[in-house]
């Protein structure tokens, strides 16, 4: 994975970290987070798989620089935020897919590091065998 | 009992077992359990790790990332694409699944049986097989009264006099309350992989078959061994090999080995829809059990259930709605996930030269988008009969249901880029019986025109099960090897 690769995805975390909520202390932690489980996904996603989505995030990276000379990294996190919602609404559908891919998996991973704890059970008492 | 593991390199290249099974899921665990308590030796080959079965919660990130293959990041191909998911682990899917167990319908063996012309597989003569594998893995209903996010299912279904079950699961529900825990999931890893190994069973975990080939009798197993320490190759042989890699992957394994007949053509699946629904109370509190309600009132075009619910779950689904996310936050305890699942659609699986991962397509038929629209539809119906306040569909650009009235805004059919189906359930890849016009192998999993290969998994199910597969498979599994030993085939 190329550096350019690393610096978009860990951006691209924090922004949908900010953007899950206005105001959280937590947010920068949250999008760390996020982002090391979407690098650990695009590492094992089907090998025929890994280039033509490793080129997408570069293409989501460098495509900032068309209108303010800087990738998407290098933005201000108010200008991350309108990139990411141009990519959303877009006419074209693999920027949109782009978006709905990584923003789907950064909740689920911001929201694995909010709540673990929700997967903590109680005790109950045996069950009936099934008769089937 | 032997435990091999890549950390044992030369150990596992000088040893000769009669059987190789390859895959250590629902099909392999019990194939190569029965061949090993028949006094054979056998060695099973998992491509995943050994890990134990709280070595992640269910469903968290962390058994994403550890159990299942790609990550859960698999696509079938095609003008409306399904994302599957399948484990990659000893113990395969059973580790991952929630484990909801049923009994083959008679229906649906009477199509298999007529359209393959599979010999012997009556309820029947599959009844043993089923009580078999229930004496290893227990299947047992809850103990008490289900979580309320399940019972509401079953209460709107009531109110629309549709038929609704509490289905059982592979789950030992503790008798120690207050030990902590729930009790056992019955995965293989708990169950039959643990006997296969007290038979003297070997296991080499980390380790993918990746070629076979035949000659003077005998089978090479080319595989790959992951581990800790760097991928290297070896070669297995054996008089017989089980290949049970699921249904996706066994036909990948069989076509890159040259053998092709019928193998990967016939992918099927239960393809899948969620909704968040959201209740005007509370019904979705941590740590509750899992849901056990299905509605059958539709069997076999669809059925209806309820999904493990936790934040995080909730967070995904609800990613086709952005602006409610902040809503999950508020509101998860009023909120729960539903699903409707029908039969449609047909795949291919193909391997790609150079690549380790199959290429899988898949078409839905514009028939199948109908029945989905339609399941959808109804599976609101029943959510605003059990209360729900709130539907949201997990499908970009979709209406959010506020009334039943609102039902009618929904699309008459589901466009095939909107689709954004799941599946869970995969099967009949390599289809079994004596029709050698469609069938892989024979009605007990020979592959035809071969001499000492079998298919034990998924694959050999000739269609879609309707109700969750598992025991299906395994009793097709035990019945198989039963024959093969029987037979003195191994
Ligand atoms: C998330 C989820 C939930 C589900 N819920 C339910 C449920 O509630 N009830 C139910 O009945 N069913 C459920 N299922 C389906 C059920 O788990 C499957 O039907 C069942 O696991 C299929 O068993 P199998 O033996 O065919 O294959 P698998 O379980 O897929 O096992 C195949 C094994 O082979 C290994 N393997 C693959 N290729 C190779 C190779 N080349 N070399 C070595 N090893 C290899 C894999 O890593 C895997 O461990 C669910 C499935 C999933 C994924």
């Amino acid at each position: 994975m190329s550096r350019q690769f690393e610096y978009a995805i860990l951006a691209l975390g924090e922004t949908i970290a900010y953007e899950r909520r206005s105001a959280d202390d937590k947010r920068q932690a949250l999008g760390v987070g996020a982002a090391e489980f979407l690098l650990r996904v695009h590492r094992q996603m089907p090998d025929y798989l890994r280039p033509p989505f490793h080129i997408l995030v570069l293409l989501f990276n460098a495509w900032p620089l068309i209108r303010k000379g800087r990738f998407f990294y290098q933005l201000s996190l108010d200008d991350r935020l309108a990139e990411l919602d141009r990519w959303r609404r877009s006419r074209l559908e693999f920027r949109r897919r782009f978006v709905e891919f990584h923003v789907s998996l950064a909740l689920f991973g911001i929201y694995s590091n909010l709540y673990g704890q929700d997967y903590q059970h109680d005790p109950v008492v045996t069950g009936a065998p099934a008769r089937l | 009992m032997t435990l091999l593991s890549p950390e044992h390199p030369l150990a596992s290249e000088k040893i000769t077992p009669d059987v190789i099974v390859i895959g250590s899921g629902p099909g392999g665990a019990v194939t190569a359990t029965q061949c090993a308590e028949a006094g054979k030796s056998v060695l099973m080959l998992e491509e995943g790790p050994h890990l134990p079965l709280e070595s992640a919660p269910h469903f968290s990130r962390e058994e994403i990332l550890q159990k299942y293959r790609n990550a859960g990041v698999n696509i079938g191909f095609g003008a409306a694409k399904i994302a599957y998911v399948e484990g990659r682990c000893v113990g395969g899917g059973s580790e991952i699944n929630r484990g909801l167990y049923h009994h083959t319908p008679e229906s649906v063996l009477d199509l298999w049986r007529r359209g393959y012309r599979v010999d012997a597989l009556t309820l029947d003569e599959l009844a043993p097989h089923f009580a078999a594998c229930e004496a290893v893995a227990r299947v047992e209903y809850l103990p008490g009264p289900a979580p309320q996010l399940s019972t509401r299912l079953d209460e709107g279904a009531q109110r629309l006099g549709w038929s609704s079950v509490e289905v059982p699961r592979l789950y030992a529900y503790t008798k120690d309350a207050a030990s902590g825990a729930p009790g056992r999931k019955q995965s293989m890893s708990e169950t039959f992989v643990p006997r296969f190994l007290k038979a003297g069973g070997m296991l080499m975990a980390d380790t993918c078959a990746t070629k076979l080939t035949h000659s003077d009798g005998r089978w090479t197993v080319h595989a790959r061994v992951n581990g800790s320490a760097r991928p290297r190759e070896i070669e297995l042989k054996a008089k017989t090999v089980f290949v049970a890699a699921g249904a996706v992957q066994t036909p990948w394994l069989l076509r890159r080995s040259g053998i092709k007949r019928h193998i990967g053509n016939s992918l099927r699946f239960h393809p899948m829809l969620k909704v968040v629904a959201l209740f005007a109370d509370e019904l979705n509190t941590p740590g509750e059990l899992e849901p056990v309600h299905q509605i059958k009132e539709f069997d076999p075009r669809f059925s209806m259930g309820c999904s493990m619910s936790k934040r995080p779950a909730l967070a995904l689904a609800m990613a086709a709605h952005p602006e409610m996310i902040d809503a999950v936050d508020r509101d998860w305890r009023r909120m729960a996930i539903y699903y409707v699942q029908s039969t449609g659609g047909t795949g291919r699986v193909r391997s790609l030269p150079g690549f380790r991962d199959p290429l899988v397509r898949v078409a839905l038929e514009p028939s199948d988008l109908k029945e989905l629209a339609d399941g959808l539809a109804r599976l609101a119906e029943v959510l605003f009969a059990a209360g729900a306040v709130a539907v949201y569909p997990s499908i970009p650009g979709y209406p959010v249901l506020k009334s039943l009235a609102d039902i009618g805004k929904l699309p008459e059919t589901l466009s095939p880029k909107q689709a954004n189906a799941t599946a869970l359930h995969l099967f009949s890849s390599c289809p079994m019986g004596e029709d050698s016009d469609k069938c892989a192998a024979n009605s007990f999993g020979r592959v035809h025109g071969t001499s000492n290969l079998f298919i034990a998994d998924a694959s050999l199910l000739c269609g879609p099960t309707v109700v969750n597969p598992q025991g299906t498979v395994m009793a097709v599994a035990h019945r198989n090897v039963m024959r093969a030993i029987e037979d003195r085939a191994i």
